[in-house]
Parts: C-alpha cells; sequence; structure tokens
C-alpha cells in the first residue's frame, strides 16, 4: 500500500446513494475539503482530511454506487480506486433502516484484499422503526469492525474512528468463506474452474474469488485484466469456461443475497407490527373472493353515496320552484320576457342540475377517495388481473381501466404504458365502458328522478352491463388486435393499509369534486343556452322553429329505439360531453311549455319544475334506455380525440367511435322494450 | 433464490410482493432488494402510472384536460408495477 506510514491513514467511503456518504464526509473533514474531478472523468471527486492523535486521515468519497461491477464510469472509478491500493481502510457505509437492501454492496466488496469496515448508518431511523441490530454478531460473522452509526450525529464519532484504527492495525479482511463456498455451487462448477486459472496472489487488490465471481457475471474488464495476466492458454481456458455460463451475474447476485440473509440472520429483529387487517387482506386478494368483494364494496360504495346525495337532491328540486316568484317580479318590473324566459329556462335549469348532482359527485368521490386513501383500490386492480387474461389484455391494462373510472381520457394517455399497439387500442375500446366520473355525476339524478328509492338498483345493473359489455366488446375487437401473445409477469407493489389522513383526503375530494361540478355547470349552461335559442321563439309557438321540426321528422325513428326526439338529441349531444345531455334534456323539455306558460299563462309549469316536466314527458321504460344510452356512449368529445392521439389511427377510432354509436342505440332498444314488458 | 422468482414471472401471471415473499418465504423487504437488482440489471422495468404519465406527459401542449395535473395525482391512483422484460431462460 502506496500511503501506510505510522502518521497517515487514507480512508475511502463506499455505498450506495443515499447511505450517508456525504453526510460522513463532511462530518468529518469539514471545510477541510477539495472538489475536483476524477482523472480523465467528467464524475466530481471529493477529498478533506482530518487530524486526530497526531495522525493525518485522508478521507476520498467514493462514487455513489450499487454495485462493483462496470455497469457505469462511477462504478469502474470505484473499482479502480480500490484495486490501486490508494486506500488503507475502505468504509462501508450501509443503511441500517434496510439492511438486507443495502448490504449488496458489502456483498460485492468480499474478496477485496483491501481492509474494511462496515459502517450501520441511520441506526436512529431502524430503531424507530422498531427494529434492533446486534451489530457485534455481524462483526463476529464477517471479522471486520461493524459499527452502529448515525452519521449525522457528528459528536458521536469515536466508535468509527476506533474502528478505523482497528481495521487499519489488524488489516481486518472481510470473511468470505461461506459465500465462496456459494459460489462453488453455480453451473457445473464453473467457479471453481476459473478459481483454478487465476493468479493465486490474485491481480492487483482483487483476490484469486473475487475476479473468478467478476468473471463469471460476465465482467469484460476484469476479463480483460485476465487476458494481460494469465498465459494464453490460461486465458483460452477460461474463455472456454466462461461460453457454457449463463445468467451468471443473477446466479452471482443470488449468492450474494443468500449471504447476506445467513449474515442478517438472528442478528436483526423486528419488533412485530400489529399487522393492520391481514386478515381482510386474505379475502380482498383472494383468487376467488377478492372479485365478487371489490364489486360489492363498489358498488355499496355508490349506493351509500346516495344517501347524503338524496336530500341535497330534493334541495335542488326546490330551484325551479322560484321561477315563478322570479317571473312575477320581473314582469312588474317590465323586465323582457326573452330574459324572464333565459332566467326560467337556462339559469335556473343549470343550477338545478348543479345542485342536484353536487350530494352524488361530493358521496362518489368520498367513498372511492376513502377507499384510495386506505390502500383499498390498489387491491381492486390486483384482483382483476385475472379477467384482465380473460379480455386478452396484459396485466398491465389494468391501470388505464382503473384510471379511467375518473377520467377516460387519462385511462386513454395511460395506455402509454402497453407497448403493444394492439393491446393499446384494445385497452383503449374497453376503457370507454367504464363509466367515469362525470356518468356518476349525471345518471344518479335521473335514476333517482324516475325511480326513487330503486335508483341504486340502475348502478348495479350498469355494473353488470358494463362487465357483460366488455367481454362482448374484447371479443368484437381482439381478433384483430390481439395476437396469441405471451403476457409478461407482473409484481405489483400494493400499498399497505393505512388509517386514512383525513386533512389530505377531504382538500383531494373538495378538489376533484369542485372540478366535476365546475365542468358540469359550464357545459350545461352553454349547451342550454345553444338549445334554448335554438327553440326560441318570438311568438311564444316552439313548433315553428327548425329544431323542433327536425326533432319531429326523426322521432318516428326514435321511437322504434326507446327514445323522444329530446332525449335522442341529448344523447347525441352526450358524445360532445356526458353532462352536456342535462342542458339538451332539460332546455328542449322546459322550452315550450313554459314559453307558452309564461306568457300566456301565469307561469304555472314554472313553477312545477323541470323535474316534474320530466316525469310528466317520459315514460320509465324511456328514461332507462336513455341512461343505458348516454352511459355506455361515447364517453366524450376529448376522449374520442385522445384515442385518435394514442392509436395514430383514424380507422380504429372510428371504428371504436361507430361501434359505440351502434351498441349504445341497440341497448337502449333492449332495456327500453324488455323494461317495458314489466314497468 | 432468482431462478425461482424469475420462473414465477416467466409463467406471465401477476403477483403482489406479499404473495411472492411468501411463496419465496422471504421477508417483503428482501424481495424489494431482489426486485430492484433485477431493476438494476434491466430485467424489470418499473411502471409508474403517475399524473405525469397520464394525460399529458407533463406537457401543456398536449393537454387533454383530464385534470390529474391540479389533483397533482391521476385522477384514480394505481399501485407500480414491475414487469418482466423478456422472458429469461433459466436452466
Amino acid at each position: 500500500m502506496t500511503s501506510v506510514s505510522s502518521n497517515r491513514i487514507t480512508i475511502a467511503l463506499l455505498g450506495q446513494p443515499n447511505s450517508g456518504k456525504s453526510t460522513l464526509f463532511n462530518g468529518l473533514t469539514g471545510a477541510r475539503q477539495r472538489v475536483g474531478n476524477w482523472p480523465g472523468k467528467t464524475v466530481e471527486k471529493k477529498e478533506g482530511h482530518f487530524d486526530r492523535n497526531g495522525i493525518r486521515y485522508r478521507v476520498t468519497d467514493l462514487p455513489g454506487t450499487y454495485s462493483l461491477s462496470a455497469n457505469s464510469e462511477e462504478e469502474i472509478i470505484t473499482r479502480d480506486y480500490i484495486a490501486s491500493g490508494e486506500a488503507d481502510v475502505v468504509c462501508i457505509l450501509a443503511d441500517s433502516s434496510q439492511l438486507s437492501r443495502s448490504l449488496f454492496m458489502l456483498a460485492d466488496y468480499a474478496g477485496i484484499n483491501c481492509p474494511a469496515v462496515l459502517l450501520l448508518n441511520l441506526m436512529d431511523i431502524a430503531n424507530s422503526q422498531g427494529k434492533t441490530i446486534d451489530a457485534a454478531k455481524i462483526e463476529e460473522r464477517l471479522g471486520i469492525p461493524v459499527v452502529p452509526f448515525v452519521a449525522a450525529d457528528t459528536k458521536h464519532y469515536d466508535a468509527f474512528y476506533k474502528a478505523i484504527d482497528r481495521a487499519f492495525k489488524e488489516k481486518s479482511i472481510i470473511n468470505s468463506d461461506s459465500l465462496f463456498a456459494k459460489y462453488r455451487g453455480i453451473q457445473d462448477g464453473s467457479y471453481e474452474k476459473l478459481l483454478n486459472l487465476m493468479p493465486k496472489e490474485g491481480i492487483d487488490n482483487f483476490s484469486a474469488d473475487w475476479l473468478s465471481a467478476k468473471l463469471i457475471e460476465g465482467d469484460t474488464a476484469i476479463l480483460e485484466k485476465a487476458h494481460k495476466t494469465l498465459s494464453f492458454e490460461a486465458y483460452k481456458e477460461v474463455q472456454t469456461v466462461l461460453s457454457s455460463v449463463q445468467n451468471g451475474a443473477l446466479e452471482t447476485a443470488g449468492c450474494k443475497f443468500k449471504w447476506i440473509d445467513e449474515l442478517l440472520e438472528g442478528a436483526v429483529v423486528q419488533k412485530k407490527e400489529k399487522k393492520l387487517l391481514s386478515k381482510f387482506d386474505k379475502i380482498a386478494t383472494h383468487q376467488r373472493w377478492g372479485k365478487p368483494l371489490a364489486v360489492l364494496i363498489i358498488l355499496l360504495g355508490l349506493i351509500t353515496s346516495f344517501i347524503p346525495a338524496t336530500p341535497i337532491m330534493l334541495a335542488g328540486s326546490m330551484i325551479p320552484k322560484l321561477g315563478e316568484p322570479i317571473a312575477n317580479a320581473l314582469t312588474v318590473i317590465s323586465a323582457p320576457q326573452m330574459l324572464i324566459n333565459f332566467i326560467n329556462q337556462v339559469v335556473l335549469n343549470t343550477l338545478y342540475f348543479a345542485v342536484a348532482m353536487i350530494g352524488f359527485v361530493f358521496g362518489v368521490n368520498l367513498v372511492f377517495g376513502f377507499l384510495e386513501e386506505v390502500g383499498y383500490m390498489a387491491r381492486v386492480s390486483y384482483v382483476f388481473d385475472s379477467a384482465m387474461a380473460r379480455l386478452g389484455l396484459q396485466g398491465k391494462a389494468v391501470m388505464p381501466l382503473v384510471v379511467s373510472f375518473g377520467c377516460t381520457i387519462g385511462g386513454a394517455a395511460g395506455t402509454r404504458v402497453i407497448d403493444s399497439w394492439g393491446q393499446k387500442v384494445l385497452t383503449i375500446a374497453l376503457a370507454w365502458v367504464v363509466p367515469c366520473a362525470a356518468t356518476w355525476a349525471i345518471v344518479p339524478v335521473i335514476s333517482s328522478l324516475f325511480f326513487g328509492a330503486w335508483a341504486p338498483l340502475i348502478i348495479v345493473a350498469i355494473f353488470i352491463v358494463a362487465g357483460l359489455h366488455m367481454l362482448i366488446t374484447a371479443k368484437v375487437f381482439g381478433r384483430k388486435l390481439v395476437r396469441e401473445e405471451d403476457r409478461a409477469g407482473l409484481i405489483m407493489e400494493l400499498p399497505p393499509y393505512h388509517r386514512p389522513r383525513w386533512k389530505a383526503l377531504l382538500r383531494s375530494i373538495f378538489v376533484r369534486t369542485w372540478d366535476i361540478l365546475s365542468r358540469a355547470l359550464r357545459i350545461i349552461f352553454v349547451v342550454s343556452l345553444v338549445f334554448w335559442l335554438l327553440t326560441y321563439s318570438a311568438s311564444g309557438n316552439q313548433e315553428q322553429t327548425l329544431l323542433y321540426r327536425f326533432g319531429k321528422a326523426i322521432e318516428p325513428v326514435t321511437k322504434v329505439l326507446g327514445f323522444t326526439w329530446q332525449t335522442f338529441l341529448a344523447y347525441f349531444a352526450s358524445m360532445v360531453s356526458k353532462e352536456a345531455a342535462l342542458g339538451v334534456l332539460g332546455s328542449l323539455y322546459l322550452g315550450a311549455d313554459t314559453l307558452f306558460s309564461a306568457t300566456v299563462a301565469s307561469g304555472g309549469q314554472v313553477a312545477s319544475g323541470l323535474g316534474s316536466v320530466l316525469l310528466t314527458s317520459l315514460t320509465q321504460p324511456a328514461a332507462l334506455a336513455f341512461i343505458f344510452a348516454v352511459t355506455f356512449n361515447a364517453p366524450c368529445l376529448m376522449a374520442i380525440t385522445s384515442t385518435y392521439q394514442e392509436t395514430r389511427s383514424l380507422k380504429w377510432t372510428l371504428r371504436i367511435l361507430g361501434y359505440y354509436f351502434i351498441t349504445s342505440l341497440l341497448l337502449a332498444f333492449l332495456v327500453y322494450h324488455i323494461s317495458g314488458l314489466f314497468l | 433464490m432468482f431462478e425461482k422468482l424469475i420462473q414465477l414471472l416467466n409463467s406471465g401471471k401477476t403477483f403482489t410482493q406479499y404473495e411472492l415473499s411468501e411463496q419465496r418465504g422471504i421477508s417483503p423487504e428482501t424481495l424489494q432488494s431482489y426486485i430492484e437488482y433485477l431493476h438494476r440489471k434491466g430485467l424489470l422495468s418499473q411502471i409508474v402510472m403517475g399524473a405525469e404519465n397520464t394525460a399529458c406527459s407533463g406537457s401543456c401542449k398536449a393537454c387533454a384536460g383530464c385534470k390529474a395535473c391540479a389533483a397533482k395525482q391521476p385522477s384514480v391512483m394505481v399501485p407500480v408495477l414491475w414487469e418482466i422484460k423478456d422472458k429469461i431462460e433459466i436452466k
């Protein structure tokens, strides 16, 4: 070693990123540091020194790396530095709060003939996690000083200083015998064969064992080193041995992890945490029961959101009643009739829907936000994995589909994680089935209006139809889009269950609710206004307007499908956005009657409100047909655009659009005629 | 060790980290270190679906109006996934 002298010791700090190397370096050297570059490299080199008991300690902060392979410039610099023998003691830092993860560097170091010290840094965090680490036991197994440590606590470095001195004096090298024994088990004894070909004393600071392991890993820099050192025959032999090695890096890594496990066995004691809901999780992620449980919980969630929503909706139905006093007041001050109509049919109409839906939007967001927050929604993604397979989709397709529950646009964009184009298109085609947040804003409003306490049943029916729809849609499109291909294995990282952080949860619910509501308000207002103007007639006779005549003309056809001309136009508008359907419905149904009543009579119809107008104008089967048609129609214009953006295929975008248009009409037809038999 | 883990993933199924650590008889933390190792080796790819890779990829030009950015998260949170890249042959 170059720098060995009684009053000068060189320490190198080695560790993975975030192991606390820099903190220790600063703690040791303070202002006595120099920052430059490693010779010929762009990687930063930090050096410093401190003096203690008449000895100067030079400290080199090596780049943070995960291992000593030759994967990156940093790793090569680190390795070359250690090989050079410039350091007298290498200080390996590990994160005590996740020891088995951060000791990989130590295992990769094992076999290097340079004295070392293991610092179990972040001990305070490990303790706060309920972990007790027996450093003495690890030291006994490793044969090098092992120090429980908190790098940030610069006042208590004594044990560290002593360990450095001890490692320096005793030349303590990691006891790696059991690791090497594991290497011997690798593929037909390749390790042993290589070991016999290596120079006994190793090369530089690298022992023959370390070199053999690296060769098995396919380390080209070490192979080059061997090439330079070995005889021609020996090198040829090395190449022959290596030609039969497969996945060598995985094999040695396996040995290293096993060695770490044995090293830590009995040395790390984790205070048993109370497993929150572990029994529940067994069922929640169960192959058979997970799915029905998820469906049940989601349905219960949606149905529960009716409870706070119903009284609010009833309050909303009072709004149109304001029409009469407002109309009267405005008539008294001789306001123009058009203004009175505008307030009645556009403003109050918009407010009515807004108030009617706010309860549901809030309720749905609360329930789902809560399930998400406690960690349950991630389980839902997991249990539907087998369903993904049945639909011909990759496992990760579940993510865009889950996102579509919030917004189909996000779902379509989320398919970017899917590599195969066919899979991507199929996933988007299926994401359109998933009812988005806007659906849950408008469907409950209409359902409650027409079916009262039975409305939750409609939500259940929508779920059943959505399931069948997905199966059929996957069959229809799947053949063309998805080849029989292998599904890639996945690991899904489920978050642990935890208590909800109510403050954050409520804030995010308010943000989401407001987003949905403000969007709905804007759309309903604009659409109401447009349709009100389209059906406005100064004479008060709506039948003269172009739209009315058009509507009447198409009604014979729409009637067969279960639509009045008004609901058909509303359905059509739902393709632009779901909320627009409400705007159209409101304007068209309030239109003529209220105009007539406001000008001729004394506002009788206005007072009765939109709710009762709808109830008298539509039958229950017609309402049901409308609900299903709107739910399973194309989600919205933006979703259509984003489908095109993601698939880059106009043909497939139009194909999917056409398919949804036709199937939703077909569904309406079926629902109308079948429910007509009972209702 | 890795062989078994990779064999399980080669089957094309989806596993949770709890399931795998139970099957392999290792702690979730050890499993996590395996996953990270395989990720560093480029054998597992990480799929995170945060706000940044939903509708807009963080670009306002590509805004499709999903509102994910306003809430600083996608409209629905999804778990982190690790996908095995290509089938790795294990002897």
